[in-house]
């Protein structure tokens, strides 16, 4: 579903991201590692519009993503999470969520005149995944107050929840406790059986050998392999990139 | 005459009303800290000034010149949408000064610094007490129009775009669209309330809208809190009237005048230090 | 011929003004990082001070001068003890500071106003103000002076920028407050001494200003507004930049006549600052580091 060409960029004299090519498919938990530095987020921002390519293309579903902005980007069916949560943090959870859900917020008149009232039918889909992620009780409270693997939930939830068929999780599972590390890689593996993409970035070697069905390697801005878990675990280079030269 | 005096109270507190709200609603929920906020107050002034001195029918007057002020909003959102902090507080000054500035000096047109005089009223308007019941019935439609904006999913999605602009970004919200929105309508408010001040005192010039005013009306947010409409209300009130007991004490009239301005920044900067979220503020000035 | 160097004098008589407004405030804020409007207060509260002392208390010219330098020093050094560093303390944001500094301005304003009355006030010369005339133009001594004062500022201010201990623990402190903190830097004294300093000159600019241009209420206002917009087209985080923009701002107000009317000079001041603010914010000399 998603097809990154040749795709260049650099900051100043850094070659952040140099010359990478790879393909993400619908269906399949893709995994993007590679030490600190590597130009993983690098690649998340090329694709959701927060920076722009200077060389090369990215194609999803047939259309060329470059030059588009974040907000179109994000229309076209692409979810993203931060790698430190960007939460609304004067809303409430279920606000946060709320806001995910349609873009009906955007059009002052027709919310003006009482079209765009907060139906049952919302507030169901919000209550479900807070319920799948088992934190139902902090629907009410704001967003400032979370703890920090609330947070991460609460982030996760909002990207599932804005219409998308591609996920992008920058280190999902982060810094959060063994339990909440469960209840996130069961949700992913949900949204990959929904024929959802989902590229994900972690450190946590464990987990994305675990729930991944391909991994890509990056290394100093480029791809140096590419392939099924059991392969890369082997993988030459790849030992090379992390353990130094 | 204390009556008279009363509602010459009564009136200020709603047309301080009126602006005070008019900019709660582009800094407490849009985040936007617009320190030209009294340009809009003024060019809605002087729109109205202009437009009855002309023969203008007096309801038309004040619709157009909300509107010309909300026409600057757009103007202005152009240049500072992409602008945070401190520096769109600097941007938005130097609106307002070149607002001043073409005031005080534009004198075919604006009168310079004698202003414009006799401004007509509507002969029903003739009395205060029946200005005060206009400026109120005014002043509640207003309320309840930004109440209604702010509480519904557009006014919770202003206040994401303040909260975290990218990551609104990131769910296909346009928010440049959005915030250009937030300072229109906050201007054509401004406007209004501007509109309003000068058919109550048929006389203006370019000393009312200079950065002394900006302090009470900043103040009238900051201590009713950010996002409170309420607090807003009973702020204006506190607000207009802490001044008023220096009247009683047998101060000149060249001497209150700066009193009430000192007491301004002085209570501004208590509030800052002490109770940054005033009455019913839930969120910090940022 | 007569008309371009009479503009140009007057471009340079008071762009200087400007500059030696706009040198006091850019060193505050290239140090503190913040917009400090204030130090137009400080200016007309000199301006006062000096006008109480030499022609209300009756003493001699100099020595209220130098008072009015003290007083400018203490007066900007309370000010950050009183206002600023406890925001800070509350970890304030730039623009919480800056809202302060535009309530600060208005308070001593209003002072001033209240003490003094509005009618405008003015200082004995001490010296001859006979023009002089340059090839069909002329000029004052006094408006000389202040050319001189203004250009000695320019060298005196780099050199401590650069070469100095203290201009580089300012400029430490500019950079990175954590790092030169660690390095042994109080930023706190240092932030103290830049206030002192800038507000020095601050004294400096008053007692100049009062002598050419009389005193008002008001003129602290107006002064710190076209000592800003000169700092920002001259680069708002360099000193020295500052003093140039200032000078280009003069001479763009009275060449500007030569277009519109003299009552737009301080339109064309806004209209240069709103467009160097957005377009080109890092102005004619500063880096793009300096913006937040």
């Amino acid at each position: 579903m998603l097809t990154i060409h040749n795709l260049t960029k650099h900051f100043g004299g850094v070659k952040a991201v140099d010359n990478c090519s790879f393909k993400i498919e619908k269906g399949k938990i893709t995994a993007l590692i590679g030490p600190n530095g590597s130009g993983k987020t690098t690649i998340f921002n090329l694709i959701s519009g927060m920076v722009e390519a200077n060389e090369g293309e990215i194609i999803f579903n047939g259309q060329n993503l470059i030059g588009s902005s974040v907000d179109k980007i994000s229309n076209f069916g692409i979810s993203r999470i931060f790698q430190q949560s960007r939460l609304f943090k004067n809303l409430s959870v279920k606000d946060n969520l709320l806001l995910a859900l349609d873009n009906e917020d955007t059009k002052l008149w027709k919310n003006l005149f009482g079209f765009n009232k907060i139906t049952d039918e919302k507030v169901v889909r919000v209550r479900k995944i807070l319920a799948e992620l088992n934190i139902l009780d902090i629907e009410n409270t704001l967003a400032s107050e979370l703890s920090f693997g609330q947070k991460r939930l609460v982030e996760l939830a909002r990207a599932i929840l804005n219409p998308h068929e591609l996920l992008l999780l920058d280190e999902p599972v982060a810094g959060v406790n063994p339990k909440i590390r469960n209840i996130i890689s069961e949700l992913i593996i949900k949204m990959k059986n929904e024929g959802k993409g989902v590229l994900l970035i972690e450190h946590d070697m464990l987990f994305t050998l675990g729930v991944s069905d391909y991994i890509i390697v990056m290394d100093a801005g480029r791809v140096i392999a590419e392939g099924l878990p059991q392969d890369i675990r082997n993988n030459e280079k790849v030992l090379e990139a992390y353990l130094g030269r | 005459m204390i009556d008279a005096y009363f509602i010459h109270l009564l009136i200020l507190i709603g047309i301080y009303l009126i602006l005070g709200i008019s900019l709660q609603l582009s800094l407490g929920y849009g985040g936007l800290l617009n320190l030209g906020h009294i340009a809009f107050f003024g060019i809605g002034a002087y729109a109205f000034a202009l437009l009855s001195l002309h023969g203008f029918p007096f309801a038309l007057s004040i619709l157009v010149a909300s509107i010309i002020s909300a026409l600057f909003g757009w103007l202005l959102s152009i240049p500072t949408n992409k602008l945070k902090g401190d520096y769109l507080a600097l941007v938005t000054l130097g609106f307002s000064f070149v607002v001043y500035a073409v005031l005080l000096n534009w004198t075919s047109f604006t009168g310079g610094a004698f202003g414009l005089a006799n401004i007509p009223r509507p002969s029903f308007l003739s009395d205060n007490f029946s200005f005060l019941l206009f400026v109120y019935v005014i002043a509640i439609i207003s309320y309840i129009f930004i109440s209604r904006i702010c509480g519904t999913r557009f006014g919770k999605l202003i206040e994401a775009i303040r909260d975290d602009e990218l990551a609104a970004r990131s769910l296909g919200k346009k928010t440049l669209k959005i915030k250009s929105w937030g300072l229109v309508i906050s201007a054509f408010f401004a406007g209004l309330a501007g509109s309003l001040f000068a058919s109550y005192i048929t006389f203006i010039d370019p000393s009312s809208f200079t950065l002394t005013t900006l302090i009470p009306i900043l103040l009238i947010v900051i201590i009713g809190g950010l996002t409170s409409l309420p607090g807003t209300v009973l702020a204006t009130i506190v607000v207009v009237l802490i001044p008023e007991p220096l009247r009683f004490l047998g101060f000149s009239s060249s001497v209150i005048g700066p009193l009430q301005q000192i007491l301004y920044a002085l209570l501004l900067l208590v509030i800052i230090y002490y109770k940054p979220r005033g009455f019913y503020g839930k969120i910090d000035l940022e | 011929m007569d008309i371009f160097l009479q503009l140009l004098i007057n471009g340079l008589v008071v762009g200087s003004i400007y500059a030696l407004v706009a040198s006091g405030f850019s060193l505050i804020y290239s140090t503190n990082k913040f917009v400090h409007f204030a130090h137009g207060g400080v200016i007309v509260l000199s301006s006062y001070f000096l006008y109480w002392v030499s022609a209300i208390l009756g003493w001699d010219f100099y020595v209220a001068s130098f008072l009015t330098i003290l007083f400018a020093t203490l007066l900007g050094y309370c000010l950050n003890k009183t206002f600023y560093q406890p925001l800070r303390a509350k970890k304030a944001s730039n623009s919480v500071l800056l809202v302060a500094s535009v309530a600060i301005l208005i308070l001593f304003q209003s002072l001033a106003l209240l003490l003094f009355g509005a009618d405008v006030k003015t200082i004995a010369l001490p010296l001859s103000n006979h023009s002089i005339n340059i090839g069909g133009a002329f000029i004052t001594p006094l408006q000389i002076i202040i050319i001189l004062v203004s250009l000695l500022l320019f060298f005196a201010l780099r050199l401590l920028m650069q070469r100095t201990k203290i201009g580089k623990a300012m400029r430490a402190v500019a950079d990175n407050k954590e790092v030169a903190e660690i390095l042994g830097i109080s930023a706190e004294r240092i932030y103290g001494t830049s206030f002192a300093i800038g507000s020095a000159i601050a004294g400096i600019a008053a007692i100049l200003v009062s002598l050419e241009q009389n005193i008002t209420p008001l003129m602290g206002t107006s002064l710190i507004i076209k000592g800003f917009t000169g700092s920002v087209i001259g680069g708002i985080g360099s000193v020295p930049g500052a003093i140039v923009g200032s000078l280009f701002l003069g001479l763009a107000e009275n060449f500007g006549t030569w277009f519109v009317s003299a009552g737009f000079k301080d339109a064309i001041a806004f209209i240069l600052l709103f467009l160097f603010l957005l377009i080109k914010p890092q102005g004619l000399f500063g880096n793009k580091n300096n913006q937040k």
